[in-house]
């Protein structure tokens, strides 16, 4: 199977749905000629045309504004804000329209459209570039948000995005656009709404998405070495989310850690655990534990955005607090 | 502090209760809800449970020994705590006056008190909780190895493997093994376990079921039941002088009816409903028949309570139903039903297995067309009822072919003379070829 990298997996989808339907098409800021901040969008103009990968102005409510009305003309727009801490400028155009043209409009109109984002920390960009909002976003009803954290996934969700005709907001991690894996040649997808498990055990359950996912594996690793068989999961989707597949585990193991990258107080993990002990309350050995960000701006110093953002040791003290051991 | 157990009051007329076996021994850490020790009473064993937490300081009552109700049988207190002399004094001794005494204990089945309230917040999982409530494990004698010292699931599992200090009645064994065991009479303490660390499986106490059958000349430990049988058979034979009548019926009518009865399907009536109807009505009209021989006289019953007797592996049971005769058969029926299912599965209270007048008692399903029962010592009559059949019948003259049964029935000679006794029966045959005057 060939290997590629993230950034490729997700050119290669936009790739693939432009040739398969002529009504996709790509927008943002330095899309075009210089091929995406992250290199994701690279070739495709010279591949569609600048009439189908469109630069834009700098102003993310007009790219997410006119996404959102093409998306209703009956265009399939994908267009990339640079990273999810610009999503503040487009938030009215996602959350008040896009997100609720179909519900208002009674079903007369869809909004099929992916906004393309990144976020996440790791490059020591500082505050305005470091974040991970997607808490903001799962929180509005009407939108899916889409997280893969290998170019296998990040090239069969995209897809199915694209094919979706609900709006999207698709969260690519910047700290991932170079990491490898394997990509099937021929066609696929990659459904929403359906957790991947990269690990079995039975001990305790590691519940993960994004970056946070392979810092999750490792930690299973880790674990694995002092006998501790952890359960990885990787969310992928947090909307639509694979709450089967959560519950089906913390039955299995009694013990859940969440991991995410994004601020600790009102993380999109504490509506997982709000749903855990609603439905397997019984099930739990121990407390449920979060590894989530420090509860400030991302610092811009490389010592402190590291101390900041979860680390696999923190994911393996996490589970061991979980199973009374001592850390 | 200390707090004295004494053996709880099982049933109305229960004065002494034979202590079967201590599940717990001195020094064991107690709390509310613990089982400390089974009892045997006329017919049942039950649990005594724990009111107090604690340690159990003194065991004042020796397995297999009877006490009367009231007596003193253990000593709770804290770890380490002496019994006073004057508490070790009362050993085995009925209390002057059991009114005054707050009884601290309850028979499991009978307990309806408020839940045991916990001293300090005690810390477990959810998970653990519900663990322990499968496996009957109280989690006040549990240490916690979880966050916290929090109680979780592999402590519970911990206590009821081999050795743990905690475990219920020193028997190892599975949830499945354990409501088999107690179901089949099969003590778990003598089964050897081939599970995980000698836990006892099902297959184990399936296999300890059916040694005994295989090992000829092997002796077996007398089972509570049987043990109770036993005695009260013998006082039968040796002090009660009976006389035996044999009457046939002819239930050709009873057996349309109830086949009619049933079809409506509403409660399945049997036959033994249709006679317990009888045996009610005849008792409230020969009051010999409804009274019970004592030292001081013949005690004249008022009311008509008649038992049905429930064979079970290990013995049987005589659960009683009351006032047969003011109820109707359904009545019967419904409540007959419910007794000898629940009879089988030990779960009677003692108040619904004494005070019978009569009995009555069916081999009829074996094909045993007449048997002379013995008569339960404290009642007066007990009825034998054989198979219903077809048999050749002379009616004027010609031979038909009629449904018939044979009603056996023994009667204490002291209590009842011949012409009574076989009127007594006359009316019962009466009843039972007049079925339908049963049910209007």
């Amino acid at each position: 199977m060939p290997v590629i990298m993230y950034r490729e997996a997700i050119r290669d989808a936009l790739a693939e749905e432009m040739w398969r339907d002529s009504r996709v098409f790509v927008m943002g800021e330095d899309v075009a000629i210089y091929g995406g901040a992250y290199s994701a969008t690279q070739g495709l103009v010279e591949e569609f045309g600048e009439s189908r990968v469109r630069d834009t102005a700098i102003s993310e409510a007009v790219i997410a504004g006119a996404a959102t009305g093409a998306a209703m003309c009956g265009m399939r727009p994908v267009a990339e804000i640079m990273y999810v801490d610009f999503m503040t400028l487009a938030m009215d155009q996602f959350v008040n329209q896009a997100a609720k043209n179909r519900y208002m409009f009674g079903g007369k109109t869809t909004v099929p459209m992916v906004l393309r984002t990144e976020g996440g920390a790791g490059r020591c960009i500082a505050a305005h570039h470091s974040q991970s909002l997607e808490a903001w976003f799962v929180h509005a009803p009407g939108v899916f948000v889409v997280m893969p954290s290998t170019p296998y996934d990040a090239k069969g969700l995209l897809k199915t995005c694209i094919r979706d005709d609900n709006p999207i907001l698709f969260i690519e991690h910047k700290m991932l656009y170079n990491t490898k894996g394997e990509v099937p040649a021929e066609e696929y997808l990659v459904p929403l709404g359906e957790a991947a498990v990269r690990r079995e055990g039975k001990d305790v359950t590691i519940v993960s998405y994004s970056r946070m996912a392979l810092r999750a594996e490792e930690a299973g690793k880790a674990l694995a070495e002092e006998g501790i068989e952890a359960e990885v999961i990787d969310l992928r989707c947090l909307r639509p989310l694979d709450m089967d597949r959560v519950l089906e585990s913390v039955k299995k193991t009694g013990r859940l850690v969440l991991a995410s990258e994004a601020y600790k107080n009102a993380n999109f993990v504490c509506e997982i655990i709000a749903r855990v002990q609603e439905h397997a309350f019984d099930d739990l050995d121990a407390p449920i534990e979060r590894v989530c960000a420090a509860d400030c701006p991302v610092p811009m110093s490389p010592v402190l955005e590291d101390e900041a953002i979860p680390r696999a040791d923190k994911i393996v003290a996490a589970a061991k607090r979980t199973l009374g051991r001592n850390v | 502090m200390i707090q004295k157990v004494t053996l709880p009051k099982l049933g109305e007329t229960v004065e002494v209760s034979t202590i079967e076996r201590w599940l717990k021994k001195e020094g064991d850490p107690v709390a509310p809800g613990d089982i400390l020790c089974e009892i045997t009473t006329d017919k049942a064993t039950l649990e005594v449970e724990s009111y107090h937490r604690g340690t159990l300081l003194k065991i004042l009552a020796k397995e297999g020994q009877e006490l009367p109700v009231g007596a003193v049988i253990a000593v709770v207190g804290d770890p380490g705590e002496k019994v006073p002399k004057e508490v070790l004094a009362e050993a085995g001794k009925a209390p002057a006056k059991r009114a005054a005494q707050a009884a601290p204990l309850a028979p499991a089945e009978v307990q309806a008190a408020a839940p045991p309230v916990a001293e300090g917040r005690l810390k477990a999982s959810p998970r653990a909780r519900r663990r322990a409530k499968e496996l009957g494990v109280a989690l006040e004698s549990i240490r916690g190895t979880g966050p916290a010292g929090r109680i979780v699931e592999a402590d519970i599992e911990a206590a009821v493997s081999p050795g743990a200090p905690g475990s219920k009645g020193g028997a190892r064994a599975t949830p499945l093994a354990r409501k088999l065991a107690a179901r089949e009479g099969v003590p778990l303490a003598g089964v050897s376990g081939t599970g995980a660390g000698g836990k006892v499986m099902k297959a184990d106490v399936l296999r300890a079921k059916a040694a005994p059958a295989a090992a000829s000349g092997r002796v077996v430990p007398l089972s509570p039941m049987r043990r109770i049988v036993a005695e009260r058979m013998l006082l039968s034979k040796q002090t009660v002088p009976c006389y035996y009548l044999t009457m046939d019926a002819d239930v050709t009518d009873l057996v349309a009816l109830r086949a009619k009865l049933n079809a409506k399907g509403e409660v399945k009536v049997s036959y033994n409903d249709f006679v317990l109807k009888a045996c009610g009505l005849a008792l409230r009209r020969f009051p010999a028949a409804n009274s019970r021989w004592t030292e001081g006289g013949i005690e004249r019953r008022g009311a008509a309570h008649v038992g049905l007797a429930v064979a079970l592996d290990e013995g049987l049971i005589v659960p009683v139903v009351r006032d047969v005769d003011k109820k109707s058969v359904l009545q019967i029926a419904r409540e007959t039903a419910d007794l000898a299912q629940r009879a089988r599965s030990k779960r009677l209270r003692p108040d619904e297995y004494q005070g019978g007048c009569m009995t009555v008692s069916n081999l009829g399903m074996y094909g045993i067309r007449s048997f002379i029962p013995v008569v339960n010592p404290g009642e007066s009559v007990i009825l034998g009822l054989g198979v219903i059949e077809e048999r050749p019948v002379c009616r004027q003259g010609k031979i038909c072919a009629r449904q018939r049964m044979t009603l056996v029935l023994s009667a204490d000679h002291r209590l009842v003379d011949g012409a009574i006794g076989a009127q007594f029966l006359e009316m019962i045959r009466d009843a039972l070829e007049e079925p339908q005057k049963l049910v209007d």
